[in-house]
């Protein structure tokens, strides 16, 4: 008896190790209906999926997909005349900071911005820590374009959501995140926060430079955030921080790689099924969004709905905005960038022409402009030691459009008017305008209602309630 | 036996020859003959033996004198040691000497004497009765034998016995398989009467852990145990009623809404809220449901509420963490363990049950105006007072048509078009047999329930094999289920739709056909238009569930000694679902879709579940001297997955056509979803039971439990309980004097867990779709951020409990006194944006519960020969529920959840420390003011103020009764049960919806209840508890005028039962037993509060009638 019970003991004793040993791997459970991080991160195409997943919410309607280019913040920028209560972009337009539609888009693009940002997070933690299982090029590339993601998005709601830099460089901008976890991020003031874009910008060049598909040849980078695309951040961000020497030396670096050339007079005028509306081999970076149709076919930039909710200004608008009077009527952007739907014009950039059955390897629409390399001109334009070779390169973007050259004796404060009026035709309902007009404080916008006069702090985008409530070190 | 004979050397032919003179009846009788050769012959016999047995004397008698000795080995066996003393004596005078003490007498036939019972001894017949201490029930098949003989014969059907006792039988031995074997002393009576106790290892004397099996009376932990006849006694269909009918701790959360809906899951707690409430609708289950356990498997909560009650042999409550602290991780909220019945040995039992049911909806809380009043009350209200003389044109037109069909007798009450008199039937048949090592059992039950709502039924229909099998050391048992449940609901839809529909419109046309619009005028260009609910309901719509299960229960058990086994155990659960919805398309809700491939849909949803389960365990029972020690270590592992898919598709022109097939498309923008999650645990489980001398009694329990839903770094909790108790009646100084029959005092400690979040909450995750591809790649997007350090919430559990039975057994009575904290209370946070999330799982947080609960029976009346009871008993159980310990995180969602509530309407969960999680917050009224007919409100420091302010609430009532119970009266006589339960809730309060959405804040144009027909305030100095009621009227906002005291008292089951076992014609129709029972539930009702109960679906009350037959 004795003897059968150590016996029993020694079995069940066994049967314990044994069974313990293989608890934790028991206990590891991966769901089926969605992937966890752990097990995504086990290849390299689990990367390339995380990093995916990022654009792929870039291009949501909630960022750029929408409320970052051609809605609400074209809007803001005064691009489309809309009027009457209950209208979309009302609020907007008026820039009544205070509205539930502003206060709705802010938030709805400030949380996107900061999971996507989660998502670029989530990358570059595990390109540390899963080293081993990336190649040396992959490994570049893979933390390259997660760290510029990260800087693009934190730099597009410091633009948003920050002070004027000009007026507001130490004061509170917004939170900087490089980790993924519930603590709440204090914010750091608009310098740190450039300081903490360029460190991650730098480190990014660093790691793609030679190694990026873009140097032999892969236009398909262009819808990453690819080296050149880096560059041309940089570019924007050292403007927008006032160091044009920087700036001007980063632009020239995107503009002398020759990888994106302008668009002919052929590819913007051809019918309309082929015509490029876009100027897509100009994109240093663009975001594609597949289903843009579903929300811009029937909702923007058509004769539907009243006179008042249409997204578009009416033609005496467009005539100014592309000074018609004074030339601007060969202007591509003018005479093949306007159209009429019904009889009306409208601002036909994000038209889906294409035929049903293109190859989305070769659709020229779908797309949504992220860093055009005209802005590229324009920041040297801005930054040149001289005035005269601004004008210059003024014109080489004009001589481009279809447009005559400007003197070349003009002043420092026409060019600089030259260059507004410039980002104000390149950039309808782009986006890009509004950042523009914030960064150098315009008091009126063009076509702004008369009873408005922006400042420094009506160029701020309110911080959602709830970061205000659950982050107490706002 | 032909070995037997083989030692005395008879061949084989004369032991035909005497097995043929036999009488073959008495078996017993004859178990070895004896036969003695003889030598030489009539010598005198000398022999000094003392204390020898007879058959060694005769040995010695026969060597001396050459005498065979010829008799029943039997009658040697019983012989009475034999001491003897002769010198030179004869052999008849040795026999004379001996044999008489003995009952034997002789024959001396050739040289061979033949002994045998001596019949002239004086034979006494006696007769008797033996029954069921317990109800004095008579109980068949006991063996009742004269104690130290093999003579026994067995009671009949009727408990009675009738034998003929030889002379000097000192005692009577009754023996009966699972109750105590009693020996009664044969005196003068020839008649007996005697009542058996069930042994220890029944029911009610075990604690039937699920894992285990412990002696209650050494048990230190508290629990209740049910027996599944005794729930039956108390509702027929409902278990969770019957049970929270005997234990009031274990309360089954109205539902105001869902009322008396067969279909849904009822909403049950053990010991107050645990978990903070699932606000986020996130969480998956129940946060504060106990753990299920069937026949030692975890299930759901839905296969118990499908389970046929006959099957259930006994339910068992643990309450507190030596009960508990087994399960671990999933004990926190208290654990149910049902076990199912066990096929018994004997002959082929059949025992058919049919339980008949009839419920009517409760529509009494209902008390709405009729046409005449309502015409009168919307004249009042100036539904037809319009501005400019052509609007007045039209209403006065309107009015007219109203008027018209008032007056030519329409007086449509609504409330009774949805609803219907259910009739329910539940057969259930029931076989069983075996001996001792093979036994089976086979079950086959059917379920017709039908709802209180028109179309709503539910049918379940389960099939069982049970196996078990013992072979030397070995036991196997297997039982194998089968069911399948049909459930579909109502067409008619929401019942409150009816509620307000007025009782001047009617539903059907002249040709009595249902009419689309109940009302449909075109008063100079205006429509005044009403849809008719009854419509929709008219169409051919589906809206039906259905799943099937197969489960298989496998359990090993070796047992070398009768102190130490091993048990193994394997469960395997498949269950496969699917719910079905189709609305036609002519259905209301696609009235505005002109698009034909767009109205009609179907939604088609398929479910899978697939799980097992293993628990090992060795047992060691020792006992020496005054110490027991029972021990168990165990190893269980299991793992439960589970998948759906779900889908809808559009366009079903003709909606006779209802198959998802005929569909024209998927639904617009819609694509199929789904999930999946599996589960896993493992858990290690020691527990140790230990008694000295049946006074001191010790329990501890030790679980180390290992999860997957846990975060990385927290996979693996260890949960414990330390468990003393003392029987102070087993005290020498108590044993004297029959005024303490028990006192028992037990107290415990411990922690427990509990488990009920989603499969992957606490991982990062990452989520594939069409929408996260980017340009022909997939991307994967975060789904949620996990918590690496996600882990159980635990729950420390104290309680002291005390047992005490007085006078005889007829007191009974018991305490428990609890306390329960839980720390790291798990819930959801809300994040900053900025941390990419908006919420977050995490461990938060302190609740406490501290409660009491007692039970006393007091037996007014008891006589078990006549198998008279009369029993009065309560019980009770209060508990408060306190927010110990809050995070900033939780209280600022407070105010975030107050934000959203700006214009608050009706109560919501707040988190304030020092309140209970059941707290009702509303801002303090003091009434109407007559002089302007606005509500006063109180500011949160007492200021008065017309102006409602959300900031302005403060805790003001909580919905949790302070006192809620049971007592009841329970009568048996003969064969005669009559049993009386009513529950009792006292002390609570509840927010009055109805005097808001039917009296205060009424649209006059709908019908309002009789409440509102002298329509509040009026004029000024007119004092009334509404403010005016009228057309344009803002909504009541939260306010403590409509708090209200929730006292109620339910007759919730009263039963009247017959058991046949006395009647004579039972035998004659074959019969083995019947009983018959009467109940009826919740049919008298009376509360402090009028309000509307099941505005969604009536509650029902239900009259049902049982039969038990047994063949």
């Amino acid at each position: 008896m004795k003897i059968m019970k150590n016996k029993i003991l020694l079995i069940i004793c066994l049967f314990s190790v044994f069974a313990l040993s293989g608890c934790k791997k028991y206990l590891e459970v991966y769901p089926k209906s969605s992937v966890a991080e752990d097990e995504l991160f086990e290849t390299e195409t689990g990367f390339q999926q995380a990093i995916t997943g990022v654009y792929s919410q870039m291009a949501s309607r909630n960022l750029y997909g929408d409320n970052l280019t051609m809605g609400f913040i074209s809007a803001l920028a005064q691009n489309y005349a809309v009027s009457g209560s209950g209208v979309r972009f009302v609020d907007s337009r008026a820039v009544n900071l205070g509205s539930a539609e502003v206060q709705n888009f802010s938030s709805a693009i400030w949380s996107t911005a900061y999971s996507a940002i989660a998502g670029a997070n989530k990358v570059i933690s595990n390109c540390d820590k899963r080293r081993n299982l990336l190649s040396d090029q992959k490994y570049a590339m893979f933390l390259g374009e997660a760290l510029a993601l990260r800087a693009y998005l934190h730099f597009d709601l410091l633009r948003l959501f920050g002070p004027v830099y000009a007026y507001g460089a130490s004061l509170k901008a917004i939170p900087y995140k490089t980790t993924v976890d519930q603590n709440p991020v204090p914010p750091s003031t608009t310098a740190e926060v450039i300081q903490f874009i360029l460190k991650d910008l730098k480190e990014a060049e660093a790691l793609m430079n030679t190694k990026d598909p873009i140097f032999s040849g892969a236009l398909s980078r262009q819808i990453n955030l690819n080296y050149y695309a880096v560059k041309a951040l940089q570019a924007r961000v050292l403007l927008y921080s006032g160091n044009n020497i920087d700036a001007y030396a980063a632009a020239k670096i995107v503009i002398d790689s020759g990888r994106f050339p302008f668009i002919s007079s052929f590819q913007v005028s051809t019918g309309a099924g082929q015509k490029d509306r876009l100027y897509l081999r100009e994109q240093v970076f663009c975001i594609r969004v597949r289903d843009i149709k579903t929300w811009v076919d029937p909702g923007y930039y058509r004769s539907n709905g009243g006179t008042t909710s249409r997204l578009t200004r009416s033609g005496t608008d467009f005539n100014n905005l592309f000074q018609t009077a004074s030339g601007g009527t060969t202007d591509f952007r003018y005479a093949y960038g306007i159209e009429a739907d019904n009889g009306i014009a409208f601002p036909s950039k994000y038209w889906q022409t294409y035929q049903f059955n293109t190859l989305d390897s070769n659709r020229l629409d779908q797309y949504v402009p992220g860093i055009r390399v005209s802005e590229m001109y324009y920041i040297m334009a801005e930054t040149a030691p001289t005035v005269e070779e601004g004008i210059t390169l003024l014109n080489t973007v004009r001589g481009n459009r279809g447009l005559g050259n400007l003197s070349l004796t003009i002043d420092r404060i026409t060019l600089q008017n030259e260059i507004l009026r410039e980002h104000q035709k390149e950039f309808y309902a782009e986006g890009q305008l509004w950042y523009y007009y914030k960064r150098k404080v315009i008091a009126k916008p063009q076509f702004i209602s008369n009873s408005i006069t922006m400042d420094a702090e009506r160029y701020r985008l309110p911080i959602p309630q709830a970061e205000l409530e659950f982050n107490p070190t706002y | 036996m032909y070995q037997n004979l083989r030692k005395f050397g008879i061949p084989k032919r004369l032991y035909l020859k005497i097995l043929l003179t036999m009488r073959l009846t008495i078996i017993l009788l004859v178990a070895c003959l004896m036969q003695v050769s003889a030598s030489t012959l009539a010598q005198k016999i000398t022999l000094s033996k003392s204390n020898v047995p007879l058959k060694s004397v005769f040995w010695d008698l026969k060597s001396q004198c050459g005498f065979n000795f010829f008799c029943t080995e039997d009658l040697l066996e019983s012989a009475k040691p034999v001491t003897i003393h002769v010198n030179n004596m004869e052999l008849e005078e040795v026999l004379k000497m001996i044999l008489p003490e003995q009952r034997l007498s002789y024959r001396l036939r050739d040289k061979t004497v033949i002994v045998t019972e001596d019949r002239t001894v004086k034979q006494k017949t006696i007769t008797g009765f033996v029954g069921d201490r317990k109800d004095g029930k008579p109980l068949p098949m006991v063996t009742v034998a004269i104690k130290g003989t093999k003579q026994a014969v067995e009671t009949d059907r009727n408990g009675k016995f009738m034998m003929s006792i030889p002379e000097g039988a000192k005692a009577l031995e009754f023996r009966f398989l699972g109750y105590k074997t009693i020996e009664i002393p044969i005196n003068a009576n020839t008649n007996y009467t005697v009542y058996m106790d069930e042994v220890e290892t029944n029911l009610e004397e075990t604690v039937i852990t699920g894992i285990v099996e412990r002696k209650a009376g050494n048990f230190t932990g508290a629990t209740k145990m049910m027996t599944g006849a005794q729930l039956k006694q108390i509702s027929s269909n409902n278990v969770f009623a019957a049970i929270s009918a005997m234990d009031p701790s274990f309360r089954v959360i109205a539902n105001n809404t869902l009322g008396g809906n067969i279909n849904q899951l009822p909403d049950i707690q053990m010991r107050g809220t645990n978990s903070f409430p699932n606000i986020t609708g996130e969480l998956s289950t129940n946060p504060n449901l106990p753990l299920i356990i069937l026949d030692g498997f975890e299930v759901n909560l839905q296969r118990i509420v499908d389970l046929d009650m006959n099957l259930i042999a006994s339910v068992t409550l643990l309450k507190d963490a030596s009960a508990t602290a087994i399960y671990g991780s999933r004990g926190a909220n208290g654990v149910m363990v049902v076990t199912t019945i066990v096929p018994k040995a004997g002959k082929l039992q059949v025992t058919f049950n049919d339980d008949f049911r009839f419920t009517t909806p409760d529509l009494s809380v209902y008390n709405l105006l009729n046409s005449v009043e309502k015409l009168d009350f919307e004249q009042r209200t100036a539904v037809y007072t319009g501005g400019s003389g052509q609007q007045q044109f039209k209403y006065d037109a309107l009015y007219n048509e109203r008027y018209k069909a008032m007056k030519s007798g329409v007086n449509t009450d609504w409330l009774k078009i949805p609803v219907q008199n259910g009739y329910s039937n539940r057969s259930s048949l029931y076989l069983s047999g075996g001996d001792e090592s093979i036994r089976y059992g086979l079950q086959f039950s059917g379920d017709l329930q039908s709802g209180v709502m028109k179309g709503q039924n539910r049918k379940n229909y389960s099939g069982q094999f049970d196996l078990s099998y013992n072979i030397k050391k070995f036991q196997f048992r297997n039982s194998m289920r089968i069911f399948q449940n049909y459930a579909n609901e109502s067409p008619y839809g929401d019942f409150s739709k009816y509620v307000g529909l007025n009782p001047y419109w009617y539903p059907f046309d002249e040709n009595g056909g249902t009419k689309k619009l109940l009302e449909n005028f075109v008063v100079d260009n205006t429509r005044f238009q009403q849809l008719n609910p009854l419509y929709d309901a008219s169409l051919n719509s589906i809206n039906k569930t259905q799943y099937f299960g197969i489960s298989n229960n496998l359990q090993i058990r070796y047992m070398p000694k009768r102190s130490f086994y091993i048990e193994t155990s394997l469960s395997l659960n498949k269950q496969n679902g699917s719910s079905d919805q189709f609305y036609s398309a002519e259905d209301s809700r696609f009235l505005n879709i002109t698009d034909l491939s767009q109205r009609g849909r179907y939604t088609a949803r398929n479910e899978n579940t697939l799980g097992y389960e293993t628990l090992t365990t060795a047992n060691l029972n020792l006992e020496f001297g005054p110490h027991q020690i029972f021990s168990t270590v165990g190893l269980n592992a299991s793992s439960s997955s589970s998948n759906f898919y779900s889908l809808v598709a559009e366009g079903f022109p003709y909606d006779r056509l209802d198959n998802l097939l005929f569909a024209a498309q998927y639904q617009n923008n819609s694509k199929p979803t789904g999930d999946e999650s599996t589960v896993r645990r493992i858990g290690l489980v020691y527990t140790g039971n230990y008694t000295y001398d049946n006074r001191f009694l010790a329990d501890v329990s030790l679980r180390r439990d290992g999860s997957s839903q846990y975060g990385s770094d927290k996979k693996f909790g260890t949960f414990w309980s330390a468990g003393l108790g003392w029987n102070i009646h087993n005290e020498s100084f108590f044993k004297q004097g029959n005024f303490v029959n028990r006192l028992k005092l037990r107290g415990g400690f411990g922690s427990t867990g509990s488990l009920n979040i989603p499969a992957y909450n606490a991982q990062s995750r990452y989520n594939f779709g069409v929408g996260t591809t980017y340009f022909g790649s997939l991307g994967a997007t975060l789904l949620g951020l996990g918590n690496d350090m996600l882990s159980w919430q635990n729950v420390y559990k104290t309680n002291i409990g005390m047992d005490i039975v007085l006078l005889k057994q007829r007191i009974d009575l018991t305490f428990d006194f609890y306390r329960e904290n839980t720390r790291n209370a798990l819930t959801q946070i809300s994040l900053a944006p900025s941390s990419g999330f908006s919420s977050f799982s995490e461990n938060l947080g302190q609740i406490q519960n501290t409660g009491f609960e007692f039970s006393a029976r007091y037996k007014i009346m008891q006589n078990a020969a006549q198998g008279l009871l009369w029993s009065v008993n309560v019980n009770g159980f209060t508990n408060k529920n306190i927010l110990k310990e809050l995070s900033n995180k939780l209280k600022a969602s407070n105010d975030k959840l107050d934000a959203a509530n700006s214009t608050q309407l009706k109560p919501n969960v707040l988190f304030t420390e020092g309140e209970s999680l059941q707290t009702i917050y509303v801002v303090r009224s003091l009434g109407v003011d007559p002089a302007t007919g606005a509500e006063v409100f109180l500011t949160k420091d007492g200021q008065k103020t017309f102006e409602w302010n959300v900031a302005d609430k403060v805790p003001y009532g909580i919905s949790q009764p302070k006192w809620n119970g049971n007592f009841g009266s329970n009568f048996m006589y003969k064969g005669l049960e009559v049993n009386l339960i009513f529950n009792y809730q006292y002390g609570g309060q509840l927010y009055n919806q109805t005097l808001i959405d039917r009296v205060e804040s009424v649209d006059p144009r709908l019908n309002v209840d009789r409440r509102a027909y002298d329509l509040g305030w009026a004029k000024p100095g007119d004092v009334t508890q509404f403010t005016r009621i009228g057309l344009s009227k803002a909504d009541t906002k939260l306010t403590s005028r409509f708090v209200q005291d929730d006292n109620n008292l339910t007759l919730s089951s009263a039963s009247l039962g017959y058991n046949f076992y006395r009647a004579a014609f039972l035998k004659k129709i074959g019969l083995r037993s019947l009983l018959v029972t009467a109940i009826t539930n919740d049919v008298f009702r009376s509360s402090s509060i009028a309000i509307e109960r099941g505005t969604s679906n009536p509650f029902a009350r239900t009259y049902s009638l049982s039969l038990r037959a047994g063949f």
